[in-house]
């Protein structure tokens, strides 16, 4: 039976040597700023679309790799379960502290 | 709210096509997720530079959002420690380990699968993704509900990358900056805090 096996192994390779993606990835934004000063005078209303379109794209793969990964699949009884417990509590507690902060801010630009 | 559910649909029908192992989540695939990431962050460059108001917008903003990162790391931990009384199986120091990874899965999983064992690392492995996928997903109701800094906590140590453009979306470019600072500092922090609580 051909399995996808190796899929696992590679891609967590894949993220420990994700230094150099890292870094492209500051490069293109820094270039992606130069281009847009650059390009200031013209209109360009396709852009958020586009934005819109590799987000679509980068989700569907993401969704590829966390199905093809039995670890996550499989880990869906008591793991998932304290995996969710944990996500929940601890996003919600920086939800509650930024929105403090948010408040705090608000006020005081209100008074001034 | 219909932008999200086209996300969540894209999402959806990915994790069936992987799961059903209708395409193989390959060196290939890998490959066009990280240009494909390297595309959207030169569009979002483009997109800030583009923005002629965008300085005069950005010295609008209120120098105290500089606590944010803070307040994100705060409130993270303090939720997580609520959960010790539900999860009886795990520690304080299990539960800070696993939400002290903030989103960046990766890099999370890895250091608590070696310092405490398979079980919490794929915890943390799925607490983490499930972090990224709430925060590119519901941005826009959080955005509505606790406005735009929850925006950026809620997206971790991801908001400098996988998370900006959905940020710069829905809170608006001129907190751009605000969530690379905030993705950048957490970034940097996640070793450091993850090692100390496996630590513990």
């Amino acid at each position: 039976m051909p399995t996808n096996c190796c899929n696992c192994a590679s891609t967590r390779a894949g993220h420990i040597a994700n230094e150099e993606a890292v870094i492209k990835v500051y490069v293109a934004i820094v270039l992606g700023i130069v281009v847009g000063r650059l390009l200031r005078k013209r209109p360009m209303l396709f852009l958020s679309r586009v934005v819109m379109a590799i987000i679509w794209a980068l989700l569907f793969i993401l969704g590829i790799e966390i199905g093809a990964n039995p670890e996550i699949v499989g880990g869906f009884g008591k793991i998932g379960t304290s995996a969710f417990v944990i996500f929940a509590f601890s996003t919600l507690g920086s939800i509650l502290a930024s929105w403090l902060l948010w408040r705090v801010i608000r006020k005081s630009e209100q008074r001034q | 709210m219909k932008g999200s559910i086209i996300i969540t649909l894209f999402f959806a029908a990915g994790c069936l096509v992987g799961y059903g192992e209708l395409m193989p989540f390959d060196h290939m695939a890998e490959q066009a997720s990280k240009w494909l990431l390297c595309g959207l962050m030169f569009l979002v460059g483009v997109s800030l530079g583009h923005d002629e108001n965008l300085l005069g917008q950005l010295r609008k903003l209120n120098p105290r959002v500089i606590l944010l990162p803070v307040m994100t790391l705060a409130g993270t931990l303090g939720g997580s420690l609520a959960t010790i009384f539900l999860l009886s199986d795990y520690s304080a120091s299990d539960v800070l380990a696993v939400s002290s990874g903030l989103g960046y899965y990766s890099l999370s999983s890895i250091f608590i699968s070696e310092f405490k064992g398979l079980e919490l690392g794929t915890i943390a492995l799925l607490c983490n993704v499930m972090r990224e996928i709430f925060t590119l997903l519901f941005a826009p109701l959080v955005m509505r509900m606790f406005g735009p800094l929850a925006v950026i906590s809620i997206g971790g140590a991801t908001t400098a990358d996988t998370t900006l453009p959905i940020i710069t979306q829905t809170a608006g470019s001129r907190y751009a900056v605000v969530a690379v600072f905030h993705g950048c500092l957490l970034d940097f922090s996640v070793p450091f805090l993850v090692t100390l609580f496996c630590s513990l």
